[in-house]
């Protein structure tokens, strides 16, 4: 049985969790000797994203000569040849070579949006609305594949895009409900998404943990300083410091302390600017800020004990 | 799975199953347009579809029929009825003016646009006006600002585009749902025409 057979076995026992398991995994794959350094990924990588920007730029300048099932079509080849090329690297066993497998298929996303997304809208000829919520309802079904086949923080930041996107295109087509809807559903999302997250379901921890955040501190944005949202955004980003500690996570702390950052100045003007006058209204945020951030040195020490 | 994942599972979907039911709750529904019965009006305009096609409503027999379709990659910006047809501005690859027979759809004559508009597409005067005194409140007015109709809706409801027909008594509107409707100003009561129409260009009446 190898390394990867008990570090999965550990992390189902519960013994160490999925960060844990990669940053062990990563450390014996070194033992041979890594064979690409990671100055020379990164050289790699920016020759692939100049070399990928320059087919997008040629292929923009007549893009909108060609006819859909071409557009399409390409789409198609490019999305295969990214998924095949992130499956060929994942079968390697150096570590830079794998990693560059999430890259290829963190790529092979933003084609399958763009060929649905010509499929639809100009195949199909459905449209905007409906086009925009296939679109991404595909997506999103590509991008649990690719999670599932391998799940790194690329392939559940990809997830969560596709997620928020399908959330936004559902919500759209509702003619019938408030600005509101969209904060509300995105918090809820964050919220299944940490529970899904705390549950070992999604993975990794720490990505997963963060596009919760997200989520739930996005409740109040469509409808900004409005009363009772700027509350319901401290709300969360209080309940995400709590959390960073009952789970020992600081990534929750640090999105729960720029809720704070966010919430708390939105909510004092809101509630102060007309009767105290700006003046009283900043110096009052700036003593919330200090306290905030006194408390923030208190949390993190609990937390990283 | 672990009893810790199956809690998950299950909070997550609580919260999803609470989430979509409080946006359920809160719905407000859309104005209500009855669909419009054949004889009740008698005109008929021409208007574009959000898929980009010209389509005509003959009123007095309350039917739509669908007359012409352009490409993706060109743009409606006009459309005027004229004497002489459904006078249609196309941006695009190529700028160009098309007349349609109004009856068949045919093309009676495409013509490069050369700055030109459609008809008297410039010259058109409306004299009806859009307020949104409230969110999901909409009141159309006339020229003298008394109210012709009142529409209440969703927060984000609202009416796009208001044509008034030659006659002075047809008023058009399209809503922020891409229904198009069609009252009589004595009335007031809107009656549902289309759901798939665009607000620009606004639909134009029959001469």
């Amino acid at each position: 049985m190898g390394t990867a057979d008990d570090l999965r076995r550990w992390v189902e026992a519960g013994l160490i969790d999925e960060d844990t398991a990669a940053r062990i995994s990563e450390h014996e794959s070194r033992k041979g000797g890594e064979r690409v350094g990671r100055g020379t990924e990164a050289v790699a990588y920016l020759g692939a994203v100049l070399v990928l920007v320059a087919l997008a730029i040629l292929a923009a300048e007549f893009w909108d000569r060609i006819e859909p099932w071409g557009r399409f079509t390409l789409g198609a080849i490019v999305t295969g040849v990214l998924i095949g090329a992130g499956w060929l690297l994942g079968r390697s066993a150096e570590p830079a070579v794998n990693r560059a497998q999430a890259f290829a298929w963190f790529l092979a996303v933003g084609a399958v949006a763009l060929t649905a997304g010509v499929f639809f809208d100009g195949i199909v000829e459905t449209d905007g609305q409906e086009s925009f919520l296939w679109t991404s309802l595909v997506t999103l079904v590509v991008t649990i594949a690719l999670w599932l086949a391998r799940s790194s923080t690329l392939a559940i930041v990809a997830m969560a895009f596709a997620t928020w996107a399908a959330t936004i295109a559902i919500i759209s087509r509702l003619d019938t409900v408030p600005d509101w809807a969209f904060g509300l559903a995105f918090a809820g999302l964050g919220i299944a998404w940490l529970l899904l997250t705390w549950g070992g379901i999604l993975r990794p921890a720490t990505a997963s943990y963060a596009i919760s955040a997200i989520g739930i501190l996005f409740v109040a944005f469509p409808e900004g300083s409005h009363m009772p949202w700027p509350i319901l955004g401290l709300v969360g980003a209080l309940a995400l410091m709590g959390l960073s500690v009952r789970l020992n996570q600081t990534v929750l702390l640090g999105f729960g302390v720029a809720g704070l950052f966010v919430y708390i100045p939105m909510m004092i003007f809101e509630l102060f600017e007309e009767s105290l006058g700006v003046p009283v209204a900043l110096l009052i945020t700036g003593l919330a800020l200090l306290g905030v951030v006194v408390g923030t040195v208190r949390f993190r020490k609990e937390v990283e004990t | 799975m672990t009893r810790q994942a199956w809690t998950a599972v299950g909070g997550a979907v609580a919260v999803m199953v609470a989430v979509v039911v409080i946006i359920v709750l809160a719905a407000v529904p859309l104005p209500d347009f009855p669909p419009v019965a054949p004889g009740q009006f008698d005109a008929s305009l021409a208007y574009v579809t959000e898929s980009n096609c010209i389509r005509v409503a003959d009123l007095a027999d309350a039917e739509v029929r669908e007359l012409h379709c352009v490409s993706d990659r060109d743009w409606i910006d006009n459309v005027v009825w004229t004497e002489s047809g459904i006078e249609v501005g196309v941006e695009g690859f190529q700028s160009t003016i098309t007349v349609l027979d109004p009856d068949t759809g045919d093309v009676i004559e495409t013509r490069n646009r050369d700055g030109a508009y459609p008809g008297d597409w410039l010259n058109q005067e409306q004299n009806l006006w859009v307020d949104v005194p409230s969110d999901g409140t909409v009141v159309i007015r006339d020229e003298t600002n008394q109210v012709l109709v009142t529409l209440e809706g969703p927060e984000l409801y609202g009416v796009d585009a208001v044509v008034g027909a030659s006659d002075g008594q047809m008023v058009a509107l399209v809503d922020s749902s891409e229904r198009l409707a069609v009252f009589d100003r004595n009335v007031g009561q809107p009656y549902l025409v289309d759901t798939d129409a665009r607000p620009y260009p606004p639909p134009s009446w029959q001469p």
